[in-house]
């Protein structure tokens, strides 16, 4: 009958070896790539937060301040019309500035917007 | 050696200095981890940096409900099954993707193939369903409590047990007839 295998002869060797200095390596090249990420991050979220004041800013100017919109009389006359030119060149933009976002910039975006009590 | 909640006051301090420590504390047991799931010592290493990366984007949103170690490993489970199954969704079956670990153990240039009993050794690991094998690894090798392992898997921990009596079996047999 075949000896039955026992745990305690194997232990916890394992064949595995990784090559020479690895670890120390990785710690710097981890560094490295944080320190890269973290230069780009701080223009890029300055460039999206500035991004998304103005166009808060723009809305809330044509919604509180119709007077100084040139076309105001039409506001009047036809809200639901001008209402929805606002809406959709906003949006137009909106689309534009979300389409020609890189996708790890967009990710962050989304990651931000998910902690964003005003978008919540 | 530096515990957890040392690295905890870093980060809150400083968060770099503080991810230094993490990284110290931690890399080599996380690396053995990805590296006993995933076989191949490039992927490994792909992994474990995504997987530092995560965890440094992620450092100030970390719940203090579970400990660092904990949270640490889940990431790194989680890294390396959406490794693996990006191989099933490229039309690979579980089977498959299996004969691929196999192949990567025996054609590796950060294996050690004097030492038979360990590679036949992880051989027989290899060939549990994946579930088993994550639950062998980390109550085997990083002698993690079923609690723990619970809070990495999302498995109960009953399951868990009755998973590493099975997967001990398995090995016990493959070692024993092969």
């Amino acid at each position: 009958m075949e000896k039955e295998f026992d745990f305690k002869n194997i232990g916890k060797q394992m064949p595995y070896r990784t090559p020479d200095g690895f670890f120390d390596r990785m710690q710097t090249q981890v560094s490295a790539r944080i320190k890269v990420e973290n230069r780009k991050k701080q223009p890029r979220m300055k460039l999206v937060i500035a991004a998304t004041l103005a166009a808060a800013a723009m809305v809330l100017g044509l919604v509180f301040f119709p007077a100084a919109n040139p076309e105001a009389g039409q506001v009047s006359s036809n809200p639901l019309l001008v209402a929805t030119d606002i809406d959709c060149s906003y949006s137009d933009a909106m689309d534009n500035f979300i389409a020609e976002m890189p996708d790890d910039e967009l990710e962050e975006w989304v990651e931000l917007s998910e902690y964003d009590i005003f978008m919540n | 050696m530096i515990n957890e909640d040392k690295i905890r006051e870093a980060c809150a301090s400083d968060k770099e200095r503080g991810f230094k420590l993490l990284m110290e504390h931690f890399q080599q047991p996380i690396y053995w981890h990805i590296r006993r799931l995933v076989v191949a010592h490039e992927d490994a290493e792909d992994i474990l940096q995504e997987v530092f990366i995560r965890v440094f984007r992620h450092l100030d949103r970390f719940r203090e409900e579970s400990s660092l170690g904990t949270w640490m490993y889940r990431i790194a489970t989680n890294e390396c099954l959406r490794f693996l199954n990006n191989r099933k969704e490229q039309a690979v079956s579980a089977e498959e993707v299996q004969e691929e670990l196999m192949n990567k153990l025996m054609a590796s240039d950060y294996v050690d193939y004097d030492n038979a009993m360990a590679v036949k050794f992880q051989q027989a690991i290899l060939s549990l369903p994946e579930k088993q094998r994550i639950v062998f690894n980390l109550r085997y090798y990083d002698e993690l409590d079923y609690e723990e392992i619970s809070r990495i898997t999302d498995t109960r921990a009953e399951t868990l047990k009755v998973n590493y009596h099975y997967a001990k079996e398995k090995i016990k047999e493959y070692m024993t007839n092969n």
